[in-house]
């Protein structure tokens, strides 16, 4: 398993919004590597001290004594208004402000950079990190409008004639779409994307953009087109995949993995049918080399190809490539639910959540006014698009919905719905599986609104998984069945009880599909996952 | 009666001798072709040896001499300093003594005479006078005699006269002038101091010489001053004769002297004057000084001007028989030629003319009307107007530069011999004329500026144009410097605004090229980095791009000649299906199958495994796509194909041939290197292509912000009429977006062109395989729509 850094388990400052789920790291990387971080070395300042204030400014926040280093910018600023490191320390001195989490003391430099260095290329920095503020501060679609309009500001005001090689302008127009397609505008979004692929210079930005383009023309029916530039994406740079020297510098493995997902699902869901075939063709079990007695729960990530199952029997945890491979294993106490988080594990237990392989553990108070003892018989949980929890649990005929450990409200108590379930879809949006309506419902943005994405007749639904596709996956425990429905709910097919292979389901209790459209179904009868490929 | 011999200019024959044939005269096989034209004539009899004289035997008749001993106190030595003097000024203050001396003040001329006759005395006793200063003293002498004798001063009469005797004991009065009185006393003084010899020479033509002077003994007696006088008679060829001869006032003697021969003498003159003299190696004389009046260059050598030969070099005490004649100097060919001497004669040689040493540069493919330039001075061919012109070189390095126009170059270093023709086959590419290197840390800048023309002039496609010494200089006025490139660069506040049209325009004027390259270092103190800041002549895009290279890392360099050998292709094969990879199957899936495509004649259908194609097993898209692309359009390949839960199966499948637009985003491909091989490229693809290579430049135009250069283009382009692939939908798409960007009141034409691009669902951007048109243009009318 490869090494991977670890997300605390709650918002994470560095998080932009926890849209698709690589960008907030992304973001920072790229943020870094093309000279809006205060690592480089300057390149053009018109003074040796200005310089030499900036290398010691870096040198202490990179040490974390973020106060001498917010000195030393700020110095700069004063002595040397005229250079060109000014602006950049500004841009230092905000990220020093938003690392401490002084949001107002970062506005106040962003104000004097946008006012005072309004030309230079920092500023279109500037506008980034005020949408990245204000993505990060929303609460609802008008604070995401308001987050767009300051992404937007940078194509309008740094055009490509005036300045041909400004990355901030791709990465400035990649974000607006992700916000636009969060809030329902993919036409708007794919005219910004198709102007990243084709107006900006080679970058991971414009790579990015492709991906998005790619899933948003798949999105909205257009497959050839969309297909076509996940392919070119998946190829870029790449003949060998293992070769590390073939991968194109601008386009990271991230993006060129989820468009590789993303034409295998098509593969499965849209050839497959077209060519009179089954989506999935054969039966395996999984894990290889562990003996299960009673599979409760199963996950798998989008991004690195893990799958996480559960068996509550044995108290045990296994983590294992999906294509086979070595597995980890670890015992916990009354494991619930499995889970990822970009590509972390964590497991949902009776009454927290933990990282079972890094030994991280979060536990919620009760939302109710008045009680003041943590949560427990939890269900399940998934993390939202701004890096908040939505959890379910028994006796709560409600959503659960914690921006803090202690700072949780009910969702949809007026409903009065039997949650069972609940994840996200691939732009990060919560959706859930009320087994008291027979509906799969998808949270809105502002947290009340919702949206009825299908509407079932199921005997006893339990539990929930969505593709990259966006296709849902519905489990029914009395009709041992898996129910497939498309992006709009759609009816497509079912899925058992009979697996191929001489598995039947008798008492499936969870189902996950990995980014390639495998579909793993946990029974607690069987002592191991069915696995459909 | 004196003889007198002529033995120049003429030939022998002039000379009423005979002509005497050289026995035997070989020229050295390596002679060029005027030495060959001498062998001729030596060979014709024409190459003569000059008869002096029969060889009389004249018996001496010796005067009565008494001999004594020199004295030396009798020699007028003085110690004279150089006075300086300019004998223009002196011819000025006679002349203006003379026009006193006839006018009414004849007096005041005294004074005048006699600061001429100082000066020049002055002159006689530290460096001698010529003929014409001697003869301009003896007139002064004169005049002043005559002034004086007007005046009465008898005594300075006599001095002055006698001064006059002294400096030329042969110069007399103008006895029609002079009063009769004066002219009795000159001739009074005259006896008393000058005696006369009258010379019978054998040889005639001896050199007689008085007390070291030159005097004439053929034309008569020769007047001699009283005393002891020493005479000297020489001739080349002969023995010399020394005699002291006490000369008395009035008298006259006959001397008759016959000069021994002793060797045989050659005389010549050469072209070029200063060349070293050999016989048998050993170094006999030099020539010299211009050959005098008279002399007439004739034969082959009449081409040339007299005075481009030298003066006559005798080289004397030359024996008899088979000599090797050898005229030498640096840069020209030795003049190598056999003598037979079989008398002891003077051998007078035809002009000797050496050619200059040179070879020749033959230039294979020459193309009509191009130039030539050497070391970067127009030359004309030695023959124009053919195509395999040749140019005639001092043996040498030259740097060779053939240029038609400025789109096509060629440019060469390399060596001359002599006679030696170097073959140069002209290969006219386009120019990348370098400019140099901005930045003062002047060790990495010797090194970027060779590794790059090191590197570059290894390149298959263009000729390197080195212009580093004066590039900077050219660009520096209009604001190109090494710390203002940098602030550019870095896109500072402070950096300078940049006309770069005008950049372009000055670049093409004084130093023309396709493209230029300018390298600007990071650093002035020690440079680790140079950026190499690259565009295109005119009417290429304004605009720079800049590729960073280390200093010294020779990969990085080969990488950016790479970026110039790139070729535009215009076609490319296609088969008419998108494939892709899936996880869920080992081998590339078919997604989808175009119209009529080779694919869909093939039979491929909508999820076909393609297991391998010629043979060779694929197992992902892109190593299908490299065999594609590795064949040419119109092979037929053979795929094996997989239909699901079908046997496999061998399909053949004719490739397709696809216009290719160039790529958008390439990032190994410079702008500015496409646009002019663009320009190249229209001129030699068929009209029905044409319109592929337009779409190429008007891209570039637009990328550059060049968008109203980009609509023009653009509107004239005229795509083939089709459904599917790139076609007049594909034009329509980026026509929308020139017009967009151009301006807000071109929108509605843009929006009109984009919704054209929108209506034709099978068209494609960049080629027949890959990306589509209409969902691209939909995109664009939505952000139109919104006023982005």
């Amino acid at each position: 398993m490869r090494q991977v850094d670890r997300p605390s388990l709650f918002l994470e400052s560095d998080s932009p919004g926890g849209l698709p789920k690589v960008l907030p790291r992304l973001a920072a990387a790229v943020l870094l590597a093309l000279g809006l971080g205060l690592s480089a070395a300057p390149a053009a300042a018109q003074d040796a001290a200005a310089a030499r204030l900036f290398q010691e400014a870096a040198r202490k926040a990179e040490a974390g004594d973020f106060g001498a280093a917010l000195d030393e910018y700020r110095l700069l600023v004063r002595q040397f208004p005229r250079d060109t490191l000014a602006p950049r320390a500004l841009l230092g001195i905000v990220d020093l402000y938003r690392a401490t989490g002084d949001e107002r003391g970062a506005r106040g430099a962003l104000d004097t950079l946008l006012t005072d260095y309004a030309r230079t290329i920092e500023a279109a920095s500037g506008f980034l990190v005020q949408g990245e503020m204000a993505v990060s501060a929303a609460s609802g679609p008008a604070d995401l409008q308001e987050a767009r309009a300051e992404f937007r500001r940078v194509p309008l005001l740094f055009g490509t004639t005036a300045y041909p090689d400004l990355e901030a302008r791709a990465r400035a127009r990649v974000r607006s779409a992700e916000v636009g397609l969060l809030l329902g505008d993919p036409e708007g979004a794919k005219a910004e994307l198709v102007a990243a692929v084709e107006d900006e210079p080679p970058s991971p930005w414009t790579g990015r953009a492709r991906l998005l383009l790619g899933r948003t023309l798949l999105d909205s029916g257009d497959w050839v087109a969309g297909l076509e530039i996940l392919q070119r994406l998946a190829d870029s740079g790449a003949l060998d995949p293992d070769s590390a020297e073939s991968t194109s510098p601008i386009v990271t493995e991230t993006d060129r993995a989820q468009a590789r997902h993303l034409l295998s699902l098509a593969h499965r869901h849209r050839l497959r049918p077209a060519a009179g075939q089954k989506r999935w063709t054969d039966t395996e079990r999984f894990p290889q080399g562990v003996a299960l007695r009673s599979p409760s729960g199963v996950a798998a990530s989008l991004e690195n190809g893990q799958v996480l199952v559960v068996d509550d029997r044995q108290g045990l945890v296994v983590l294992a490539p999906s294509g086979g491979g070595p597995a980890q294993t670890r015992q916990l106490e009354d494991p619930v639910r499995p889970g990822f988080y970009r590509d972390v594990p964590y497991v949902v237990t009776d009454d927290k959540i933990l990282l079972p392989f890094d030994g991280q553990r979060l536990s919620f108070l009760e939302p109710r006014t008045g009680k003041a003892r943590d949560l427990d018989d939890l269900r399940a949980a998934v993390r939202g698009p701004f890096g908040d929890w939505f959890l379910l649990a028994k006796g709560w005929k409600s959503l659960l919905h914690f921006t803090g450990p202690r700072t949780g409200q009910e969702l949809l108590g007026t409903l009065r719905p039997d949650p069972v379930d609940l994840t996200s879809d691939p732009l990060g949006r919560v959706v859930l599986l009320d087994a008291r309506n027979d509906r799969v419902i998808r949270m809105g943005l502002g947290r009340r609104a919702q949206q009825t994405l299908v509407q079932g007749d199921w005997r006893r639904p339990q539990a929930l998984a969505i593709d990259g596709l966006g296709q849902i996956y519905v489990l029914d425990r009395g009709e041992k069945q898996v129910f497939i429905y498309g992006p709009e709910g759609r009816p497509i097919t079912t899925v058992g009880p009979q697996l191929g292979g001489g598995i039947v389901l008798s008492a499936p209790v969870d189902i996950a599909v990995d980014s390639s459209g495998r579909l793993y179904i946990a029974d607690s009868k069987l002592p191991f996952v069915a696995v459909l490929d | 009666m004196h003889t007198h011999h002529d033995l120049r200019p003429a030939p022998l024959a002039a000379a009423g001798a005979a002509p005497r044939r050289l026995p035997f005269c070989r020229v050295a096989s390596n002679l060029g072709p005027v030495s060959r034209l001498a062998l001729l004539l030596a060979t014709l009899g024409l190459l003569l040896p000059a008869i002096v004289a029969p060889p009389l035997a004249v018996a001496q008749t010796l005067p009565q001499i008494e001999e004594e001993d020199l004295d030396e106190s009798q020699t007028p030595i003085a110690e004279v300093t150089d006075p300086g003097i300019d004998l223009g000024q002196v011819q000025q203050l006679f002349d203006e003594a003379e026009a006193v001396f006839q006018s009414a003040d004849q007096p005041a001329s005294l004074p005048l005479f006699g600061r001429v006759v100082d000066l020049l005395e002055s002159l006689r006793l530290t460096r001698g006078l010529d003929p014409a200063a001697r003869d301009l003293l003896v007139r002064s002498l004169s005049y002043r005699g005559q002034v004086q004798f007007n005046l009465g001063m008898t005594e300075l009469v006599d001095a002055s006269l006698r001064q006059m005797l002294e400096v030329n004991s042969d110069a007399d009065l103008d006895r029609d002038l002079v009063s009769p009185k004066l002219a009795t006393q000159f001739d009074r003084l005259r006896k008393s101091l000058v005696g006369e010899i009258t010379f019978i020479l054998d040889p005639p033509d001896a050199e007689v010489r008085v007390d070291g002077e030159v005097v004439d003994a053929l034309s008569g007696p020769v007047g001699v001053l009283t005393g002891l006088r020493t005479l000297l008679v020489s001739r080349p060829g002969h023995g010399s004769i020394e005699r002291q001869l006490e000369v008395t006032g009035g008298s006259g003697v006959s001397l008759d002297l016959v000069l021994p021969r002793e060797s045989a003498v050659l005389r010549l003159n050469t072209r070029p004057q200063e060349t070293e003299v050999r016989v048998d190696g050993q170094v006999v004389g030099s020539t010299g000084g211009v050959a005098p009046e008279g002399f007439l260059p004739e034969g082959a050598a009449a081409v040339y001007r007299r005075d481009e030969f030298s003066d006559e070099l005798v080289v004397e005490g030359v024996d008899p028989g088979l000599k090797v004649l050898e005229v030498v100097r640096e840069g020209y060919r030795t003049y190598r030629a056999e003598l037979q001497i079989v008398d002891l004669l003077d051998y007078q040689m035809p002009p000797i003319v050496l050619e200059p040493e040179s070879g020749k540069i033959q230039l294979d493919d020459f193309p009509p009307g191009a130039e030539i330039l050497i070391d970067g001075e127009p030359r004309v061919p030695d023959v124009a107007g053919t195509t395999r012109p040749q140019v005639t070189l001092p043996p040498g390095e030259y740097h060779l530069t053939v240029t038609s126009g400025a789109a096509r170059m060629f440019s060469t270093h390399l060596r001359v011999a002599d006679r030696q023709t170097v073959p140069v086959r002209v290969r006219l590419r386009p120019g990348l004329t370098f400019l140099g290197v901005l930045g003062a840390d002047r060790s990495s800048a010797r090194t970027v500026d060779q590794t790059l023309r090191r590197t570059m002039a290894e390149s298959s496609k263009w000729t390197l144009v080195n212009r580093a010494e004066e590039g900077p200089r050219l660009l520096a006025p209009l604001g190109l410097d090494a710390a203002g490139m940098r602030a550019l660069e870095a896109s500072s506040p402070s950096a300078p605004q940049i006309d770069w049209r005008a950049v372009q325009a000055e670049a093409d004027r004084r130093a023309p090229g396709l493209v230029y390259v300018l390298a600007v270092l990071d650093n002035d103190l020690v440079a680790s980095e140079a950026t190499l800041w690259i565009w295109p002549a005119a009417p290429g895009p304004p605009r720079p791009e800049k590729v960073r290279v280390p200093v010294g890392d020779p990969a990085s360099y080969a990488e950016v000649r790479g970026m110039f050998e790139r070729t535009v292709p215009l076609r490319r094969p296609f088969i008419g299906a998108l494939v892709i990879d899936s996880d869920a199957v080992p081998h590339p899936v078919v997604a989808d199958v175009a119209p009529a495509s080779p694919a869909a004649e093939a039979g491929l259908a909508v999820g076909d495994q393609i297991l391998g194609i010629a043979g060779i097993t694929v197992t992902t898209r892109s190593e299908l796509e490299a065999r594609i692309v590795a064949s040419e359009s119109g092979e037929l390949i053979q795929l094996a194909v997989q239909a699901a839960g079908g046997p496999a199966r061998t399909v053949d499948l004719r490739l397709g041939a696809s216009p290719w637009v160039m790529s958008q985003r390439d990032p190994g491909l410079l702008d500015a290197v496409a646009y002019p091989e663009l320009v190249l490229l229209e001129e030699k693809t068929p009209r029905e292509q044409r319109w592929l290579v337009q779409l190429d430049r008007a891209l570039v135009l637009l990328r550059a912000g060049e968008h109203e250069a980009a609509v023009r283009s653009l509107r004239d382009i005229r795509a083939p009429q089709r459904s599917h692939g790139v076609n007049q939908a594909t034009v329509d798409y980026w026509l929308g977006l020139a017009l967009w960007r151009v301006g807000p009141e071109f929108r509605d034409a843009a929006r009109q062109a984009l919704e054209r691009a929108a209506q034709v669902p099978g068209a494609r951007l960049d080629h027949d395989d890959e990306a589509w048109v209409a969902p691209r243009a939909a995109a664009r009318l939505e952000a139109l729509a919104g006023g982005g």
